[in-house]
């Protein structure tokens, strides 16, 4: 057995049941191997997608995505997706092919650093330069991807490791490292300023998803009665109907969230980090207020906000000791006040498609077996504020990257882990524009992703920014001559529909979730609406501009 | 102030690098370095000076994130105070 056979092996021995890639010359022998593969190999247009659908995979999953490519602009291309996988903490294991062992360090053709191009975007890296190393590094990179605080490790592979004979030597499948539970102490510490606390707040983040600690979390909630507030990656954390659920917080959160955040006297941090994007300015957030954090990454601890009680480990068992009956009432009414007098209103003045109310409506149509993968802009933060998520992993995002071009691959990747599902990507007219090819995908495999693509002609959010903070001088941001992107579809061979008009909304989310196949769903929408709130930077996170509405 | 940070390492591929682009990436800046392999040549004894920056503790806890890092100590060169 070869390197790259063995490869495959491996791979199947891991649990692999798809890979998303792309071949090239450096990574030949696998792709001889993988025509005897039990998993399936999605053969992707672009390296980038291969690498955002591994992320999408793994998000929905649970598992480790696996995206492959060649050595040189093959393994350039994967640059932004691992980016994007370390940024959001996701389990992905890419492999690269290398020019043989014997020219590397020549400037070969197709050589590229690629360890060195990704040290500082990946969790970790290995480039095998001994065949009898590589049982070894491929169990370590899956484990290491998911262990702790997940993220992407790369394998780079020079073509003669591939080629190499080595013995069929399976390493046997050991045991994920457990995860350590925090200190007694610690616990005992946390439960005193929580019993303590008059107006206690909980600032749950994308931890909570990927610790499957989703359950736990909902019982800690139900049994303290505490109020919640959740980042871009951890709606979906509480349960849709939870009323003492305000929403996000942060630039574009919900503004009872914000207030409560404001007000509080002990924030909860549940598996978040103090993101810019959640906190506005980081010296005037929740400036009442003792902080309790939990979090499997110690590095994340104090990081940005000094903290009272740090609580390093696993969140289960912290939400379990902290799952105490709390003397609130007051507080709580408060909160469930602020949240109907600030509750989003989607009456709008045109006779055209207002996209929050769009989603809004998918939101209550679609039931608990949809998923959103979002691109990146206005489209993105109004699913975020207008779409109730009944799970974090039904919620795809570029959180920490914001990488447009997201949305279509990572939605391929969740089809594929979860078949049962409905997958709807809302995408904008540019960010759509970036994966376009990926069209050919859905098309040759007739994966059932339907696209709603809300078209405002522009790069919506960097035109709302220009409005507000560069005095309306718009640079670089009209689209106006966009493709037709009904067409594009047919040649695709995607079936596809237009709307436009306020009376097709319904019709738009019918379509959307009663449509077989591949569907794209081109709305046209108008190019001054913004999204509202807005934390203007710099500004704390109770200084919410809100225009009107057009 | 500064710190002194004293770093066992797996002597591999990339492994220098990546200590050192931790470092730079949260905000230190190097002051001295001194590297060499321990005699069987598996691991490598770093020790390095780098500016107070965001504090010892805070890059302490990220270079133990690595994989390839094995041990490190980090000592305030004032007060020789250890960091875990
Ligand atoms: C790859 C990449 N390039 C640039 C940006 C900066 N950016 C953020 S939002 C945005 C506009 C997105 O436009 P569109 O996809 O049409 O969405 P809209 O805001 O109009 O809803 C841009 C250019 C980015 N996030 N990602």
């Amino acid at each position: 057995m070869n390197g790259a056979t063995f490869l495959v092996k491996a791979l199947e021995r891991e649990g692999v049941d798809v890979v998303f890639g792309y071949p090239g010359g450096a990574i030949m022998p696998f792709y001889d191997a993988l025509l005897e593969a039990e998993f399936r190999h999605i053969l992707v247009r672009h390296e980038q997608a291969a690498a955002l659908a591994a992320d999408g995979y793994a998000r929905v999953s649970g598992k480790v995505g696996v995206c492959i490519a060649t050595s040189g602009p093959g393994a350039t291309n994967l640059v932004t997706g691992l980016a994007n996988a370390m940024l959001d903490s996701v389990p992905v294991v890419a492999l690269t092919g290398q020019v043989p062992s014997v020219v590397m360090g020549t400037d070969a053709f197709q050589e590229v650093d690629v360890l060195g191009i990704t040290l500082p975007i990946v969790k970790h890296s290995f480039l095998v330069k001994d065949i009898h190393d590589l049982p070894a590094v491929v169990h370590e990179a899956f484990r290491i991807a998911v262990t702790g605080r997940p993220g992407p490790v790369l394998i780079d592979l020079p073509k003669d490791i591939q080629n190499a004979e080595m013995p069929p030597n399976l390493v046997p499948r050991p045991d994920h490292m457990p995860v350590p539970a925090p200190p007694a102490d610690s616990l005992q510490q946390a439960a005193a300023l929580l019993a303590e606390a008059r107006r206690p707040l909980v600032y749950a983040g994308g931890g909570v998803g990927m610790a499957g600690a989703v359950e736990p979390f909902r019982e800690f909630l139900a049994v303290t009665g505490l109020p919640v507030v959740t980042t871009l990656k951890g709606l979906g954390n509480a349960r849709p109907d939870n009323d003492l659920f305000l929403g996000m917080l942060g630039m574009h959160g919900a503004k009872a969230a914000n207030y409560a955040v404001q007000e509080c006297d002990l924030l909860v941090v549940v598996g978040a980090r103090f993101d810019d994007r959640a906190t506005g300015k980081l010296a005037e957030f929740a400036p009442k207020a003792k902080v309790i954090h939990m979090d499997i990454d110690a590095a994340e601890l104090g990081k940005l906000r000094e903290t009272q009680v740090p609580l390093r480990g696993g969140l289960i068992p912290s939400l379990r000791a902290l799952s105490i009956p709390l003397d609130i009432d007051d507080w709580r009414l408060h909160c469930k006040a602020m949240a109907v007098e600030h509750a989003y209103d989607y009456a709008a003045p045109g006779k055209g498609i207002y996209a929050p109310r769009l989603l809004h409506r998918l939101s209550q149509a679609a039931g608990d077996k949809t998923i959103i993968s979002c691109d990146v802009g206005q489209h993105q933060m109004w699913v975020a504020q207008h779409y109730r998520f009944h799970q974090p992993n039904h919620h795809l995002t570029s959180g920490g990257l914001g990488t447009m071009g997201y949305g279509l691959p990572a939605a391929m990747g969740a089809c594929y882990a979860a078949p049962d599902h409905r997958v709807i990507a809302v995408s904008g007219d540019g960010s759509f524009m970036m994966n376009i090819q990926e069209l050919a995908t859905l098309k040759r495999y007739n994966i059932p992703v339907k696209i709603l693509l809300l078209d405002n002609s522009c790069l919506g959010m960097v035109r709302q920014w220009q409005d507000l903070f560069f005095a309306g001088r718009k640079s670089q941001v009209d689209l106006s001559d966009n493709p037709d992107f009904t067409r594009v579809a047919e040649a695709f061979g995607i079936p596809s529909m237009q709307v436009r008009r306020a009376e097709e909304e319904s019709d738009t989310v019918d379509a959307l979730l009663q449509t077989e196949g591949p569907l794209l769903v081109h709305a046209l929408i108008d190019p001054t609406e913004n999204v509202w709130p807005l934390v203007p930077p710099g500004a704390n996170n109770a200084q919410m501009m809100e225009g009107a509405r057009t | 102030m500064s710190f002194i940070l004293q770093i066992r390492l797996k002597n591999i591929d990339g492994v220098l690098e990546r200590v050192l682009g931790t470092i730079r990436y949260r905000g230190h800046q190097l002051l001295r370095l001194m590297a060499h392999p321990t005699p069987d040549g598996s691991s490598m004894d770093v020790t390095l000076k780098v500016d107070a920056g965001r504090g010892g503790t805070h890059l302490t806890r990220h270079l133990q994130k690595l994989f390839d890092v094995e041990a490190v100590e980090c000592y305030s060169e004032v007060a020789h105070a250890r960091y875990g």
